[in-house]
């Protein structure tokens, strides 16, 4: 019975994902996980993007990690807390693993969130499947061209925010990195709110992924004056990146930070997780990132991926870990200054 | 433009799309119907299968099934007093008791006829407002939402009949169980006792379930007789009394489809509030106030005719900032790019038929779900009267899943339960359970923007803003109001006596 | 008890509930509590008000409304009261009400030990035998319509997970 809902399920869902899978061929990286079950468990609910993406790469995860199932549940909750709360005290046995948005577990612990009962850095990282660029942007009229001009503002920079999401503790960065004063006005309802709330100059900037601010940047509505990213974008060379303007003193926290944002949506398992299990499932996330049947339909259903291996981003954690002890200041005197 | 808006139409007029609209239409009505899911979740569950097809089609499948929730959610408040979800809290008000007053059938249709006139409303005043869309948002803010919620919270003198001290304090606790959770405002944690799934709150549509339904279920177990027993009440209405109905209150029908497109238009307000605001013009603009809450079918007519036109002004943001306008609106974004198409202004000159291919399904959308719900409301009508013995573990186990399913935590089947214990308590010892709702919906929204309001514009913010000035002279006016109106029949009352003693 | 014995105790636990967010809300900074905590203050002054205006009145009286805000003559009765029209009301025993919790908390036990779905069937089974609505058979076939009809709507249709239970982690067990 449950295994017949399953299929169901499936193929209601990714119907088109099904039937592009060929059959099992490739020689899996090891046998670690044959004749397992292994439980994706995403920090999101059945109908947000997260969901959608672990659905989209689990039959390839599958494909690749020769488990008898990757079962995807769904845990709500915290704005991913729960979800990281629960893989920090799983079992280490790799068959738990925690998909969702990386940022937010890595910035919460630094910020002295309440809620946050794990120590991000200490957590197994498994590889990355997408990421987008984060871009600071000013409304089309307001007369702050670039990020000189805030820095030359005589007043505090006025950034309308939801809540203490990871915009709200990049934008704290940044005032510290610039050195300019951020007035934060947090409450607003959502993105859109956010950026009306900047078109009509009520506020200055805000920052958003690219691909939200994509249509109000085309039209003129929004002005994209910094990329907080590690490097600059192909496609728009002329925005300005963090990790190349910040004032030289302040560039490794400005780093840390486009790192942090960068790590986006991941896989992690559990402090001190198997290390063959760590192999076998980052050998497995990288292969079925790069499977031709994945990319055709990223392609086609324009959800484009951007793996990062694991045992890279774990490297990246390390770095994060050594500059936490100058972001974490940062980071709380932001959180009080709303309080 | 003519151009535009026949190309708008011929492209909804192929097998496929005219296969879609009717498959998600069907699908609305489904998911409307059973508790705590709303339009979001159609759409969302829908995205998937959307890849590769027409546009139009994509969007005539994933606006009409939104659509068509609409009048779901309409349908478990009026007969059960079930809110499918925050939408249809509104309906519960008069909706549920026309029903035990044998009026089902009238209730249903004039629901489904205010819904199709105010989408229809909303339809055609989008394409007319196309042009004074950009000036219109951009002059709102933060301090006109916050009167905008201000003017929701006067409703609840209505519902105070029974004791302005008990309606009061019903309104504050809703107040206060909605700050339960993480506040976004400053990042604290309040009443959360330090659990995990209080710090998201306590979810809107479980709440409801609990207050309403399961606490109705609970009176009908205790009763033991049918929602309506027809051998003491009969179902003396008729489908075409509600439909004149929706047809004799016209002018209520304009003015709650323009408050409709007016909450449209401001993202992030919700529909939750435009049913409540939607009630609240309704009741004090009548001449006969106390009529409401006890089966008024103007209840039932302005939420329902205010929620479609909510619709049409809803692709407002999203067309004119390629900013949705709401989370609906969010996954309609989703599927806009997914189709290639860029919302925001381009799409006002580029890909005109587009949009108004989308009014076209808002119109067509709005006339086949009433259609439909003209045709089953006579055998939907006879659910109410089934036995209680019948109703009871039927629609109990079913809320109990709804509530489950509304974010897939265990935890709110118990919230669930705690609050139906609540409401039952509360209806028992007469402390306004609607009230307590209308304190929950708004206490976020009213918090947030003035703390917002604050922040940007500082103590004095009014001053600053003079259409939030305005909107709060009204706000007053229309509270005091029935309490003018009251006092001077009193007088007249007063007046009349001595003559006529003389006569 | 008497009425107003029951109405008192509302009102008692209403106070102690606006006492303990006054006391909860000393821990927020200032803009956290800057609505609750005075809201609060304003619940306990309206539920003084309250107990006060019970207990001065005469017995009968307590069903009346203290302030009509609307046409006093044509108020009638408060929301949620409009089965006016049936039989005269018959007085609920505390035996009905406790049934009544019972069952709500007998649906809320099921699904915390065997899980959503068989929770359905089990609840509705059970309750159309207790009451003697159907016979075996019928009750038999009805709750299974039923809960293969919640089963295809949320679990297949809206894919929703469902909760298994506390039972679960023993049959995978022994699976």
């Amino acid at each position: 019975m449950k295994a017949m809902r399953r299929k169901m399920v499936f193929a209601g869902a990714l119907a088109p994902a099904v039937m592009g899978i060929p059959g099992r061929g490739q020689a899996q990286a090891s046998n670690y996980y044959k004749d397992k079950i292994v439980n994706i468990n995403v920090a999101g609910g059945p109908s947000g993007g997260h969901t959608r993406y672990a659905r989209l790469i689990q039959p390839y995860l599958q494909k690749h990690i020769g488990a008898r199932e990757v079962r995807i549940t769904n845990m709500p909750g915290g704005g991913g807390l729960k979800a990281a709360n629960y893989i920090w005290r799983a079992k280490p046995d790799g068959l738990q693993i925690f998909f969702g948005n990386v940022s937010t577990l890595i910035l919460a612990p630094l910020a002295g969130s309440p809620g946050a009962t794990f120590d991000s850095t200490k957590l197994t990282y498994l590889g990355r499947a997408t990421s987008e660029p984060r871009v600071l942007a000013v409304g089309g009229k307001s007369a702050i061209q670039s990020i000189q001009d805030v820095q030359k503002l005589k007043r505090p920079f006025v950034y309308p925010s939801q809540g203490t999401d990871e915009d709200f503790y990049t934008m704290a960065v940044l005032a510290d990195a610039f050195g300019f004063k951020v007035k934060a006005v947090t409450g607003y309802e959502g993105n859109a709110d956010t950026a009306l709330a900047v078109i009509k100059g009520d506020g200055d900037g805000h920052i958003t992924g690219w691909s939200e601010s994509l249509g109000p940047i085309r039209s003129g509505d929004k002005h994209p004056i910094l990329m907080v990213t590690s490097q600059k974008s192909p496609d728009f060379p002329y925005i300005p990146v963090v990790t190349e303007i910040a004032p030289a003193p302040k560039r490794a926290t400005a780093r840390a930070m486009a790192n942090i944002l960068e790590t986006h949506r991941s896989y992690i398992g559990p402090p001190g997780m198997d290390p063959q299990a760590v192999a076998a499932f980052r050998a497995a996330v990288t292969a079925a990132l790069k499977d031709p049947a994945l990319l055709e339909e990223t392609r086609k259903g324009e959800r484009p991926v951007a793996p990062m291996e694991g045992a890279r981003q774990q490297k990246v954690i390390e770095e994060i870990t050594r500059a936490s002890a100058s972001l974490s200041p940062i980071l709380k005197a932001a959180v009080k200054e709303i309080q | 433009m003519l151009e535009a808006i026949t190309s708008g139409l011929a492209a909804l007029l192929t097998p496929q799309a005219i296969l879609f609209m009717f498959v998600g239409v069907v699908y609305g009505l489904v998911i409307g119907i059973l508790p705590g899911l709303g339009g979001v979740v159609a759409m969302a569950l829908l995205l998937p299968f959307t890849y590769g097809f027409e546009i139009a089609a994509t969007l005539a499948l994933l606006l009409g099934a939104h659509i068509a929730t609409i009048w779901g959610d309409s349908v478990t408040s009026i007969l059960f007093s079930v809110p499918g979800s925050a939408k249809g809290l509104a309906l519960c008000f008069d909706g549920y008791p026309m029903t035990k007053q044998g009026q089902a059938q009238r209730a249903l249709s004039a629901s489904a006829t205010g819904a199709l006139m105010g989408g229809l409303i909303g339809a055609v005043f989008l394409a007319l407002c196309i042009p004074l869309i950009r000036p219109i948002i951009l002059a709102l803010g933060p301090s006109e939402y916050l009167m905008m919620a201000l003017w929701g919270l006067t409703v609840i003198a209505t519902f105070s009949q029974g004791s302005l001290m008990k309606g009061l304090i019903a309104s504050v606790l809703g107040v206060l169980v909605a700050f339960i959770g993480m506040d976004v405002v400053t990042a604290t944690p309040r009443f959360t006792f330090g659990s995990e799934f209080l710090m998201d709150g306590i979810s809107f549509p479980v709440a409801m379930i609990g207050l309403f339904a399961v606490s109705e279920m609970m009176k009908l177990a205790i009763k033991g007789t049918p929602i309506v027993d027809r051998t003491l009440v009969q179902e003396t209405s008729t489908v075409w009394q509600g439909v004149k109905d929706a047809f004799s209150h016209w002018w209520l029908v304009v003015r709650s489809s323009f408050l409709g497109l007016w909450i449209g238009v401001l993202p992030g307000v919700g529909a939750s509030v435009a049913g409540l605001a939607a009630y609240a013009q309704a009741a004090q603009t009548s001449k006969t106030p106390e009529r409401f809450g006890k089966g008024a079918v103007e209840g039932v007519i302005a939420p329902d005719a205010t929620m479609g036109a909510n619709e049409g002004g809803g692709l407002m943001p999203t067309l004119a900032f390629g900013i949705p306008g709401g989370e609906s609106m969010a996954i309609l974004l989703v599927a806009f790019i997914g189709l290639g198409v860029v919302p925001g202004p381009d799409m006002l000159t580029k890909n005109l038929d587009l949009v108004f291919s989308m009014v076209w399904i808002i119109v067509i959308a709005n006339v086949l779900v009433t259609l439909i719900g003209l045709g089953i409301t006579p055998w939907l009508a006879r659910l109410p009267s089934l036995q209680a013995n019948l109703m009871v573990p039927i629609v109990l186990s079913v809320c109990f899943v709804g509530a489950y399913a509304t974010r897939s935590r265990i935890e709110d089947v118990l919230v669930a339960a705690v609050f139906g214990v609540l409401g039952y308590v509360m209806d028992k010892y007469h402390y306004s359970r609607a009230n307590f709702v209308i304190g929950m919906v708004l206490a976020i929204m009213i918090e947030r923007n003035l703390h917002i309001s604050l922040t940007l514009y500082g103590r004095d913010f009014l001053l600053d803003r003079p259409i939030a000035l305005a909107m709060l002279v009204f706000v007053v006016v229309t509270a005091a109001l029935p309490f003018i109106r009251n006092w001077r029949r009193e007088r007249a009352r007063a007046a009349a006596r001595p003559q006529g003693g003389a006569a | 008890m008497s009425r107003r014995a029951q109405e008192n105790l509302v009102a008692a636990a209403l106070l102690a509930l606006f006492a303990g967010v006054i006391w909860l809300a000393q821990d927020f900074g200032p803009r956290a509590r800057m609505i609750p905590l005075p809201l609060a203050i304003f619940g306990i002054v309206l539920t003084v008000i309250q107990i006060l205006w019970q207990n001065l009145r005469s017995t009968d009286e307590l069903q009346m409304d203290m302030i009509a805000v609307q046409a006093p003559g044509a108020a009638g009765k408060p929301e949620g009261d409009a089965e006016a029209a049936g039989a005269p009301a018959k007085r609920v025993t505390w035996r009905q009400e406790a049934g009544a919790f019972g069952i709500v908390a007998a649906l809320l036990g099921l699904i915390f030990v065997v899980g959503i779905v068989p929770a359905v069937f089990l609840f509705t089974g059970g309750y159309f035998r207790v009451t003697r609505l159907y016979s075996w058979r019928a009750s038999l076939i009805y709750t299974a319509v039923l809960t293969a009809a919640v089963y295809l709507l949320f679990v297949v249709a809206l894919q929703v997970q469902p909760y298994h239970g506390l039972l679960a982690p023993l049959v995978d067990h022994f699976r």
